[in-house]
């Protein structure tokens, strides 16, 4: 599998970084007045302000010079939650005879990244792709696969997700205690994240990174053969980590590893979080995080 | 080293011209409308829509309580699987699904539930109402076991699922990868293109002149891609070769395109430019053609910019209807349907163009191709998000 390497990072979440506090949590601040002018910003649903702080971030990380030059892919398991969910309210109290305008363009899953490249001016291939709570696994690869197919030789990676705490109340209000409950045991913590990654190593090289989601019958057999292929291409130091944001600790009998989380913010943002303390020294030099949704497996390797 | 080359070897496709390739097929050649009132749907909207046949989603049983976006996911899919199957082809080991809404049917169905004060009893967002729940569907269903990407950029999404797929086959990565992808009809996109005052209360008419607007669908479609040289090696004929594909952005505007086309230009010309191919080779054009003023005009200067031998054009919206996520792969379908029968289909809604928009469109009855066409498919969609994929007979236009 081809790696590409990281030249940069950018985050923008609840605790920025730090361990996270448990359960679920919002961000109290979302700074996007340093970043986008008033009249983009009123566009910006949530979602896109949080990638738009983590990209932006991440491309001053990695000193690219002209950001209108990178492949755009963003990983997000719901998109503009606010917009979408106001959007069906408004179809039901009218029928959809009546739906505000303004929310529509924020209903599409791609719509952070459609401002993101609006606002870097941006007419570089980009893609949005969503797989549950591997979207960031998603999204790693599909930057591969978009690097090899289009001929650019940077990417942006985003990952992110939002967090409304209102809903397990309205939920609870709603007669729906069990959906409540069940958000609540997500302990989701909304954020975003950003990486910039090349086919080529840079002067700014933090390591390389190959991902996949993949569907397998039996998880855990696949996992289990996922370790042993790496093992056998760079000898048994591998550093197994699980994320129990994203099923993770059901690998751990297959697989052994250290189960990270609950506390590494959205899962998204949790994925590239443990990419990241590993190529800044603070973990092993090689590892896989892994997680498991439903029958689907999603993986980072990562070397420093 | 020379680059692996792409076979399409087998499709799967249902949407109001029909429940499969065999349906769409006739339907391309003797145009019929199907559009009419939704019937699944009761909203306070006077629309016109191209619904597909309610028995595709019994035909999918318990799997269709996922979504019906699954729901149809699915039963092109398994067209698909069951004409590899039949041809010899290998199992799928890789999955690009492009859609728009995903569960997103069931998502309202949960908030209106709770809004009612009915309780949403066993709703799940992560097995239903999430984006990625139709190509886990799919996978499930049809035991795939290898890559899964679900692919959300609107209007795009099966388009660029493609090229996605396209890239795996390239690197190795899989032998057999089913891409497309597909839409249900929804309250949200119903409502929302009405908002934005993009539909009609009448059918649409392509770069026809006076457009009402665009008429909304529902369908999927399927294409089994693998490497062309493995489809020859086993004997086997593909039914064309997927030559490129190229994908760009507007950086304009989240639901307007540039007056000029110049985003989709750009689509097109990375496109032609994986394929190796230049402008004056492509034989015939399958427009993304909504039926919008604003979309319609741009394409048209687009495309009259890029392709000065003016290739014929149609959009399969006309009969189809806009089907968003589905969209890139029917039109795919339909692309490769013309190079099989060397025939480019009828523009259906409208057979001469609105007077300022310079392209040759494809009349009543279609017209001939050569005997080793090249077809162009673009898909446009809300963030800007373009798409184009080149095919071409890889047999030597052999019928």
């Amino acid at each position: 599998m081809t790696p590409l390497f990281v030249h940069g990072f950018g985050l923008c979440a609840v605790g920025d970084g730090s361990p996270f506090a448990d359960g679920l949590a919002e961000l109290p601040d979302v700074p996007i007045k340093e970043y986008a002018s008033p009249a983009a910003r009123r566009r910006y649903g949530r979602v896109a302000k949080l990638m738009y702080i983590a990209a932006s971030r991440a491309l001053a990380d990695a000193g690219v010079e002209d950001p209108s030059q990178v492949a755009v892919i963003a990983g997000t398991a719901m998109g503009e939650l606010r917009s979408s969910l106001e959007l069906v309210c408004q179809i039901h109290a009218t029928h959809g005879a009546q739906v505000s305008p303004a929310l529509v363009p924020n209903s599409v899953h791609n719509a952070p990244a459609g401002h993101l490249t609006i606002g870097l001016k941006n007419h570089c291939p980009s893609i949005t792709v969503s797989q549950g709570w591997l979207s960031a696994e998603a999204a790693l690869a599909a930057a591969r696969d978009l690097l090899e197919l289009s001929g650019s030789t940077m990417a942006l990676v985003i990952v992110g997700d939002e967090v409304d705490l209102a809903w397990p109340d309205r939920l609870r209000g709603a007669g729906a205690a069990a959906l409540a409950a069940q958000l609540d045991g997500e302990r989701f913590q909304e954020g975003a994240a950003a990486l910039v990654l090349g086919l080529e190593p840079g002067g700014r090289r933090l390591g390389a990174v190959a991902a996949s989601v993949e569907r397998a019958n039996d998880v855990s057999v696949r996992a289990e053969a996922l370790v042993a292929e790496i093992e056998a291409a760079s000898g048994p130091r591998l550093d197994v980590r699980l994320r129990s944001g994203a099923g993770g600790a059901r690998l751990r009998e297959a697989v052994g590893g250290e189960v990270v989380g609950p506390g590494q913010g959205t899962s998204q943002v949790g994925a590239l979080l443990e990419l990241v303390r590993c190529l800044r020294g603070e973990g092993s030099a090689e590892a896989l995080v892994l997680g498991a949704e439903l029958d689907e497996l999603g993986w980072i390797h990562y070397r420093r | 080293m020379p680059r692996t080359r792409v076979a399409v070897t087998a499709m799967g496709a249902v949407s109001a011209a029909g429940r499969d390739v065999a349906a769409y097929a006739a339907a391309l050649r003797a145009p019929r409308r199907r559009f009419g009132a939704p019937q699944r749907l009761e909203l306070a909207l006077d629309v016109v829509v191209g619904e597909a046949d309610p028995s595709c989603f019994a035909a999918c049983g318990e799997a269709a309580c996922s979504s019906p976006t699954g729901a149809l996911c699915l039963f092109a899919a398994r067209e698909c699987a069951a004409d590899a199957l039949l041809l010899g082809a290998p199992r799928p080991d890789g999955l690009a699904l492009g859609t728009s809404t995903g569960g997103q049917s069931r998502n309202e169905d949960a908030v209106f539930a709770l809004l009612d004060g009915r309780g949403v009893g066993g709703f799940s967002y992560r097995a239903a109402g999430c984006m990625a729940g139709p190509s886990r569907l799919v996978a499930r269903e049809l035991g795939i076991e290898g890559p899964v990407q679900t692919v959300s950029t609107a209007c795009t999404s099966s388009a660029n699922a493609i090229a996605l797929a396209a890239a795996w086959i390239r690197a190795g990565r899989c032998r057999a990868v089913l891409a497309g992808g597909g839409d249900a009809l929804c309250r949200t996109t119903l409502a929302s293109f009405s908002a934005l005052e993009l539909t009609g209360a009448s059918m649409c008419t392509p770069f026809g002149p006076n457009r009402p607007g665009m008429t909304l669908g529902e369908g999927a479609a399927f294409l089994l891609l693998e490497p062309l040289d493995a489809v020859v090696a086993a004997g086997r004929r593909p039914l064309a070769e997927l030559e490129g594909a190229g994908l760009s952005c507007d950086a304009h505007h989240m639901t307007a395109p540039n007056e000029d086309g110049a985003g989709g230009e750009l689509a097109m010309r990375r496109a032609l430019a994986d394929a190796g191919r230049d402008p004056g080779e492509v034989h015939h054009i399958n427009a993304h053609g909504t039926g919008t003023m604003l979309n319609d005009a741009a394409e048209a200067r687009a495309i009259a910019r890029l392709f000065p031998s003016r290739p014929w054009v149609m959009s399969c919206k006309g009969l189809i209807g806009h089907t968003l996520g589905g969209a890139g792969a029917l039109e795919a379908v339909a692309a490769v349907l013309s190079i099989r029968g060397r025939r480019a289909f009828e523009n259906l809604g409208a057979a001469i163009p609105d007077p300022e928009l310079p392209i040759a469109l494809v009349g009543p009855g279609g017209v001939d191709l050569p005997s080793i066409p090249v077809v162009l498919s673009s898909s446009f969609a809300f963030g800007g998000n373009n798409c184009a994929l080149v095919f071409s007979a890889a047999d030597g236009g052999a019928p």
